[in-house]
């Protein structure tokens, strides 16, 4: 087969390089990774244990002819031949199962890592890899709970390293119970939905000069997206109207130190090296983060009191 | 051929007050909790202040 020339394939959309790294090769990781190709990020490393269920070809990037065969490397051979400029590597391996070693040459080969998986053990192992290694990472998934309707509101989370923002443990300590990761119903126009914003989000990382870079506010670094069907009441009001619409939300730093990042709400990083870093106009920035007021006055008046002791103490001697 | 639309229209589809006002609010994820809760600012009503939303779960495999 032919390949198409390059510069007509980018003719009327500059391409936009980088590696990636997707661990998750599933609903979300799927439709991510044949977007990132479009986009023109190569390589893309996909790793994923699993194979391809019947129930999963509704809502997959692959089909029928791919049943039974490992959706990383399957995948990623649909991604090659699709995209040939497009360098896709399929890993069939539980991330979590990999060496420290294995894992940490994937991330650090990668620009920007994706964890799309449905375990939350996984995601949180990803984001301790990427810290360690210094990679941004994203995090996208889908909200599903009996009180919502099936796939209503897509969150994506995204972390810069070094503290520049919280990072995943900070943004996810109440996701801690395997129970709340169960695969669940879904709809496949809602998840290409949050695909297709999670691969901006990756481009905005990777290229932080690019004037799309201007999606990320570092303040803000959840973003939550509301799909085609009705508004639930349960998300009625973070989505007053129906239909397509997002929000960045704001992840505070914990109260106490993280024990992934070790980032907490009075020693955060600089907002101002986060908007740098990140290519966000400097108009955006939020301020320095201050002292508390009340630490600062509760030191002063304990000083004053032991000052005023101790001259008490001396003049009972004396 | 159908009559076009009058105005009115136009102005049913615009959003309300409140609707606008909701739309401008900043939110804030509590991470201990898993509930999205609106900024508060002084001088907010409490009656009217939106509820949190909890954080539903997330999947896909």
């Amino acid at each position: 087969m032919t390949e198409p020339p390059e510069d007509r394939v980018w003719a009327r959309h500059p391409r936009r390089t980088g590696a990636v790294l997707i661990v998750g090769a599933g609903a979300v990781g799927g439709f991510v990774a044949e977007e990132l190709a479009r986009i023109g990020f190569s390589p893309l490393h996909l790793v994923d244990p699993d194979t391809l269920a019947v129930e999963n070809i509704v809502r997959h990037p692959l089909g029928a002819p791919e049943l039974g065969r490992p959706k990383a490397s399957a995948l990623a051979g649909r991604i090659r031949r699709d995209f040939p400029s497009c360098a896709a590597v399929g890993h069939c391996a539980d991330f979590l199962e990999l060496s420290a070693q294995e894992q940490r040459a994937l991330v650090r080969e990668a620009d920007v890592v994706v964890a799309a998986t449905d375990s939350a053990a996984c995601q949180r192992e990803v984001n301790e890899v990427a810290l360690v290694v210094g990679r941004p990472a994203v995090y996208p998934a889908v909200w599903v709970d009996p009180r919502i309707r099936d796939a209503e509101v897509g969150e994506i989370l995204w972390v810069l390293p070094g503290r520049r923002t919280p990072c995943y443990a900070c943004a996810a300590a109440f996701r801690r119970a395997a129970s709340d990761t169960q695969a669940a119903r879904g709809a496949r126009v809602d998840i290409q939905l949050i695909a297709l914003a999670t691969a901006q989000v990756v481009t905005a990382l990777a290229h932080p000069g690019d004037a799309r870079a201007g999606i990320l506010d570092p303040r803000r670094t959840a973003i939550y997206l509301h799909g085609f069907t009705p508004t639930s009441p349960g998300v009625e009001s973070i989505f007053p109207t129906d239909g397509l619409s997002s929000r960045s939300v704001r992840v505070p730093f914990p109260p106490r130190p993280c024990p992934s990042c070790r980032g907490w709400r009075y020693v955060a990083s600089s907002d101002a090296s986060a908007t740098r870093e990140a290519g966000v106009p400097s108009s955006r920035a939020a301020p320095e983060p201050r002292w508390p007021v009340g630490a600062v006055l509760a030191a002063v008046l304990l000083l004053v009191t032991v000052l005023f002791v101790i001259s008490l103490a001396q003049g009972t001697h004396s | 051929m159908g009559a076009a639309p009058e105005i009115q229209t136009l102005r049913q589809a615009e959003l309300t007050e409140e609707q606008a006002r909701e739309k401008e609010r900043q939110w804030f994820l509590d991470a201990e909790t898993g509930e999205i809760k609106p900024d508060v600012h002084a001088g907010d009503d409490p009656r009217t202040r939106p509820r949190p939303v909890r954080a539903a779960r997330w999947t896909f495999d």
